[in-house]
């Protein structure tokens, strides 16, 4: 039974297309086939954070017009056999992604992986409307401020009526709350909104928190998925998000202000 | 505490309020042209072209550009129209003072301030000082969601029209119930009938209702209960952090609801024609 994830969040740079990768890997860790689709056409980014740019020769777009066959468009990832690529087109727009085609090139994918992630693009017009459309899941990015919170509010109030299975009635996508860049520093100083705040405001439990960290822009410079990154406290996050997502249950970490020993201080956490 | 913000207060431009007006989604229709047929049609058109973002939409009138008064009979005909092309007049904005007394009389709808363009000229003005970078950020971003509502009707040759009498439309009983969260951008109408709501209403989001509103959840949006004119309508709420609250037209912002009162379980009901707020479980 494959299981169609959207990413979305309504607003641009919290952390869309970083997610992606490291929920993808981390469904193919735990030995799913995985593939991950950049619904952002015209942006095209998913590509440079799995570490594949330099592979891409077929699109998305072209799968759609048909222009080669969805195995052809496919990039295998060199880290897990079970984890392949759909990459974004560059040269064209979101208008470039018709319903139908979305629909044809998802249900193909359906026969070959268990998850299928769909890496939306920012805002709530054409793209990301067709990356929720079809989608089981949905995980939604938030970070913690106000302009994000009320955009992710906005998005989960359409994933609840303008998706296929809100439309047809057909039960409804269940929803996860991933809240990312988050600095408990920035929460007891009071200028950063705590979890608890976030939580209440949209009246979801959140299934991880990713903290702020500089291994997330060394990772996405390498083209390494953060969540590959077993050293850095973003990684294991995100570890502990996919791990929720299956079912698991773990304790919450990285949320709460650590007292920092003399060799933390001295040469930074991370 | 009782001094409810009756919209006629507001009249005068300079009130303090003007500039927040219309922040909450009350569409204005400004009218150029006694011409109803084509105000229908043009509405109509409006309405099809952008249905979840305008079916019963509460609409502000703007007669300042009229050439001339409309007759009684012309004034119910234009209010059926507008129901018909699936708008809910729900106030009027912008009389000319002369006539602000007979127009309110002859649409039987409050006078209200409030207009989009005005506002932002506003902002605009030498004077920032009472607008900080994020409001006039959510007005932009406002007077874009109003674009599509407030539409500039074509000169067009008039011809009088046989005036249809409006149906008054009495509510009908019953209750919608809403059990899953209201989220920021989603409008709900309970059309003649409650509206009872048992999940969290966010900001952003609106409620309106012909008879009562009950919610049950937090109440951070905003709540139109009598939209049709019904002046017994109530507002019932447990968790009360509105953006707005309103009873036959007659309306409260956020701002000019006492402190105590937010987050408290209340009741808001009209008592002489002045919004009430009380808090539930003290008598």
């Amino acid at each position: 039974m494959s299981e169609v994830i959207v990413v979305t969040s309504g607003k641009g740079g919290v952390g869309k297309t970083t997610s992606s990768a490291s929920i993808a890997c981390g469904f193919a860790r735990r030995g799913k086939k995985v593939v991950v689709v950049d619904f952002d056409i015209g942006l095209r980014n998913l590509d440079l954070i799995m570490g594949c740019e330099r592979r891409v020769v077929y699109d998305f777009v072209n799968v759609i017009n048909n222009d080669c066959s969805l195995k052809q468009a496919l990039i295998k990832d060199k880290r897990f056999d079970n984890l392949s690529v759909l990459a974004a087109s560059q040269t064209r727009d979101k208008d470039a992604l018709t319903q139908e085609g979305v629909e044809r090139v998802l249900n193909g994918l359906r026969e070959d992986f268990d998850i299928i992630i769909c890496d939306s693009p920012a805002g709530i017009e054409r793209g990301a409307h067709l990356a929720m459309y079809y989608a089981d899941r949905a995980v939604v990015v938030v970070n913690p401020e106000v302009s994000s919170v009320r955009d992710s509010d906005r998005v989960l109030g359409l994933l609840a009526s303008k998706t296929s299975k809100a439309e047809q009635g057909s039960g409804s996508i269940s929803e996860h709350l991933l809240l990312t860049r988050y600095s408990p520093e920035r929460v007891a100083s009071g200028d950063m909104m705590s979890v608890a705040d976030v939580e209440e405001i949209l009246g979801l439990k959140v299934i991880g928190v990713i903290p702020e960290s500089q291994s997330v822009l060394a990772a996405s410079n390498a083209g390494v998925p953060v969540i590959l990154d077993e050293a850095s406290e973003a990684g294991m996050a995100y570890d502990d998000a996919v791990a929720r997502m299956c079912g698991d249950e773990r304790p919450m970490r990285f949320t709460e202000l650590k007292k920092k020993g003399l060799l933390n201080r001295l040469f930074g956490g991370g | 505490m009782n001094e409810g913000n009756t919209v006629t207060r507001h009249s005068s431009p300079a009130a303090p309020c003007e500039l927040r007006q219309g922040r909450y989604g009350l569409f204005t229709v400004r009218l150029n042209l006694l011409d109803l047929g084509a105000i229908q049609a043009h509405l109509s058109d409006q309405v099809a072209s952008a249905p979840g973002l305008l079916e019963n939409a509460p609409v502000v009138l703007d007669p300042s550009a009229l050439p001339e008064l409309p007759a009684a009979d012309q004034a119910e005909d234009l209010l059926a129209r507008l129901r018909a092309a699936g708008l809910q007049p729900l106030a009027l904005a912008h009389a000319p003072d002369a006539d602000r007394d007979y127009l309110a009389q002859l649409f039987r709808l409050p006078l209200v301030a409030a207009e989009p363009h005005r506002r932002l000229a506003k902002v605009e003005d030498p004077e920032p000082a009472q607008t900080d970078a994020e409001s006039v950020a959510a007005d932009a971003a406002d007077a874009m969601s109003v674009e599509p509502a407030a539409p500039v009707l074509e000169p067009e040759h008039s011809a009088p029209l046989p005036a249809a009498a409006a149906p008054a439309v009495a509510p009908i009983g019953g209750s919608l119930y809403v059990n899953s969260p209201v989220r920021s951008g989603q409008q709900v109408y309970a059309k003649g009938r409650d509206l009872v709501v048992t999940a969290a209403v966010s900001a952003g989001a609106e409620l309106i209702a012909d008879g009562c509103i009950h919610v049950y959840g937090r109440l951070a949006g905003k709540a139109l209960a009598g939209a049709r004119g019904d002046e017994k309508a109530r507002i019932y709420c447990l968790n009360f952090q509105p953006e707005l609250v309103s009873i036959a037209g007659q309306y409260r912002l956020i701002e000019s609801i006492p402190a105590e009162m937010r987050g408290q379980a209340v009741e808001v009901l009209l008592d002489n024609e002045r919004l009430d707020i009380r808090a539930l479980g003290t008598r």
